[in-house]
């Protein structure tokens, strides 16, 4: 009987695992893998795409160093979820410093801005798999509106 | 007195009636706003004697919001009167079981506890949701101003604007996206 | 002896501490005081009001003097005679005449001279000075408006008042007193002929400018005259002057479904504002609206410019008439 139960087990797991590796979207490419055939000589070469962001990148924002308060003088706010969307992952995870290129400060200040943005539900369709979608459906006083003031931040 | 003195008259304590949006307010923000048309405040006539107020119709009072916590840490105290009988509801208890209650109880409060309150308090008509009657929606003549503007949803932004809007940061070479 | 002496020493030692206690009061009003002004206060009510004394029946009055006093007040110099004669009223001439008949007195000698005939003239000339200042101080406004006004400042309300704030109360010659409105205001319009005969028709024009005009101050005019039937009017004085169609439309309302209801109607005429008017319902407001309309074409706003009462209306544009 134990050993009907194992068997069982088992192949539920490896039906799981099956599933698990559907992708639903396909992968963005940095790179490309082009072929070229020269005089018997078949070359494979990872040539880099370019970006689709490149063409709406802002000027100012193509120097090493670029902080949308610090270089620009913005305001940021926890309701301007179209910055913010942008240091952020699919998942909802705050992306590093490296990659954002944000000073040591700004980078502390978007973070606390992007959970602002996230506990007030503006962000629903950036988060982890298992989130709610919808902030109405939250547990408890979450489900309820909520603001917050910029001025609490520490930094 | 003459028809044209009359009509001025009637035209100086005409009550108007507002209509006043609570989508994503602060209900505390928007009493203070809301009592000055409630009782008159607003108008150069205005005298505590003088009965001038407006009414303020509340639409979508179930959508309000607070600040930081403030669900969790705003406290309603009752006392039924009888031994024991006190009892502590949080906000959002207090909103779950009447999307009304928290916004009449900030205009109720902002007012002072004078004999006219509870009069006033009559020209206040509050709709949890956006559908009002219409034999109230026709007195209705000015819409009053909000103080906050209602923050919009990343995923209810339409895809024009999301392609269009400006980046600010490329991602590195070596970066793989996810 | 002594025993009883020391007790009468105690009781004298005792007596003073006695009767510092209870303090005697000493009553200053009489009793008979009270009861005496509330009799008098019964006998007073019960009799009624005091009828008003005439001044001339006190003792130092100087009927003469006090004619010549009024007429320095006013500026004006009257003949004393006529001046008289304005303040003598007929029922007054009539009483004198049949006392002086039953005294004997012969019928050649008994004519005593009214007012009558000053106070025709005087009347006269005011009614013409009166239209001739609102013809040219109100020049918009219509003949039947201008009529309604005059006979405002004509009324014998209006002249009883400022006859009895110039002082006439007293110098008046009445059977009655104090003097009915009507006798106040015959003899103010017969004080304007005496002084039209003393010292010229311009002087009681001026006389009439500045003391029957003048009550046109701060006066609502649409008190003293509303054209009745606004709208109809308005749209004849539009197809008149060529102003295009009357065309009243709502520019706001409030509480539409209350009692407090309240309408704000403006009148248009090719795609001009001509009046705003509010109302408790359309169409008292498109009434409202048409009258503001005609007291802005009229120029008889309550914000126009205040009238000028230094205004000389020049002898000829005043028809006498006669």
């Amino acid at each position: 009987m134990a050993s009907l139960l194992k068997v069982a087990t088992s192949t539920l797991r490896s039906t799981l695992w099956q599933t698990r590796s559907v992708a639903t979207t396909t992968p963005q490419l940095i790179k490309e893998i082009q072929e070229k055939q020269e005089n018997n000589v078949r070359t494979y070469e990872g040539v880099n795409i370019e970006s689709e962001r490149s063409e709406k990148l802002l000027k100012s924002a193509c120097q090493t160093t670029f902080c949308p308060e610090c270089t620009l003088g913005l305001d940021i706010k926890h309701t301007d979820v179209l910055i913010l969307s942008q240091y952020v992952r699919s998942d909802g995870c705050m992306l590093p410093r490296r990659i954002t290129g944000l000073c040591y400060r700004q980078q502390k200040k978007m973070g606390t801005l992007v959970t602002m943005a996230q506990k007030a539900g503006l962000m629903p369709n950036l988060g982890p798999s298992w989130s709610k979608k919808d902030p109405k459906q939250r547990y408890g006083w979450k489900k309820f509106n909520k603001y917050f003031l910029e001025s609490t931040i520490k930094y | 007195m003459s028809i044209a003195k009359r009509v001025q008259q009637w035209a100086t304590f005409a009550r108007t009636w507002h209509i006043y949006d609570c989508t994503w307010q602060n209900p505390f923000e928007s009493a203070a706003l809301v009592k000055t048309h409630l009782m008159g405040l607003h108008k150069p006539i205005y005298h505590p004697m003088n009965d001038c107020g407006d009414h303020v119709v509340l639409i979508n009072t179930k959508e309000i919001a607070l600040p930081g916590d403030e669900w969790i840490k705003r406290v309603y105290f009752h006392h039924t009167g009888y031994p024991g009988g006190a009892s502590w509801t949080l906000a959002w208890q207090l909103h779950e079981k009447d999307p009304t209650m928290v916004m009449k109880k900030a205009v109720y409060n902002s007012m002072h506890g004078n004999l006219q309150r509870r009069h006033t308090m009559q020209r206040l008509h509050l709709f949890s949701g956006d559908s009002v009657p219409d034999e109230i929606l026709q007195n209705v003549t000015n819409q009053i101003r909000t103080p906050r503007t209602v923050p919009q949803r990343l995923d209810h932004i339409d895809k024009e604007t999301l392609e269009n809007f400006p980046t600010i940061m490329d991602y590195p070479k070596d970066y793989i996206l996810r | 002896m002594s025993f009883l002496r020391s007790v009468a020493g105690a009781l004298v030692l005792a007596r003073p501490l006695n009767s510092s206690r209870t303090v005697q009061t000493r009553r200053h009003i009489k009793r008979w005081v009270a009861p005496t002004l509330r009799e008098l206060a019964h006998r007073q009510q019960k009799q009624g009001p005091q009828k008003p004394e005439p001044r001339a029946g006190y003792v130092e009055w100087n009927y003469r003097s006090e004619l010549f006093a009024f007429g320095k007040r006013l500026g004006e110099n009257f003949e004393l005679p006529q001046l008289q004669e304005a303040f003598t009223q007929r029922s007054y001439a009539h009483q004198e005449e049949e006392k002086q008949r039953k005294l004997g007195i012969e019928e050649g000698d008994l004519k005593i001279a009214d007012n009558q005939e000053l106070a025709k003239m005087g009347s006269h000339i005011a009614r013409a000075y009166v239209e001739a200042f609102l013809k040219q101080s109100l020049p918009k406004v219509p003949k039947e408006g201008q009529e309604a006004i005059a006979s405002y400042l004509l009324s014998t309300e209006t002249l009883a008042n400022v006859s009895s704030h110039l002082g006439t109360k007293d110098l008046i010659f009445t059977t009655e007193y104090p003097p009915s409105p009507e006798s106040l205001a015959e003899s103010l319009q017969a004080v304007i002929g005496a002084l039209a005969d003393s010292s010229g028709v311009e002087r009681a024009f001026l006389f009439v400018r500045d003391f029957i005009c003048t009550q046109l101050n701060q006066k609502d005019l649409l008190d003293l005259w509303t054209p009745k039937q606004p709208v109809q009017l308005l749209e004849e004085i539009c197809q008149q002057r060529k102003l295009g169609e009357v065309e009243p439309r709502l520019l706001g309302d409030c509480g539409k479904n209350t009692v407090l209801a309240a309408y704000h109607v403006g009148i248009y005429a090719n795609r001009q504002l001509l009046g705003k008017g509010f109302g408790e319902d359309v169409p008292t407001a498109t009434e409202t609206a048409a009258l503001d309309a005609l007291q802005s074409l009229f120029d008889i706003h309550e914000n126009r410019r205040p009238f000028d009462f230094g205004l000389q209306v020049e002898t000829k544009n005043v028809r006498l008439g006669n």
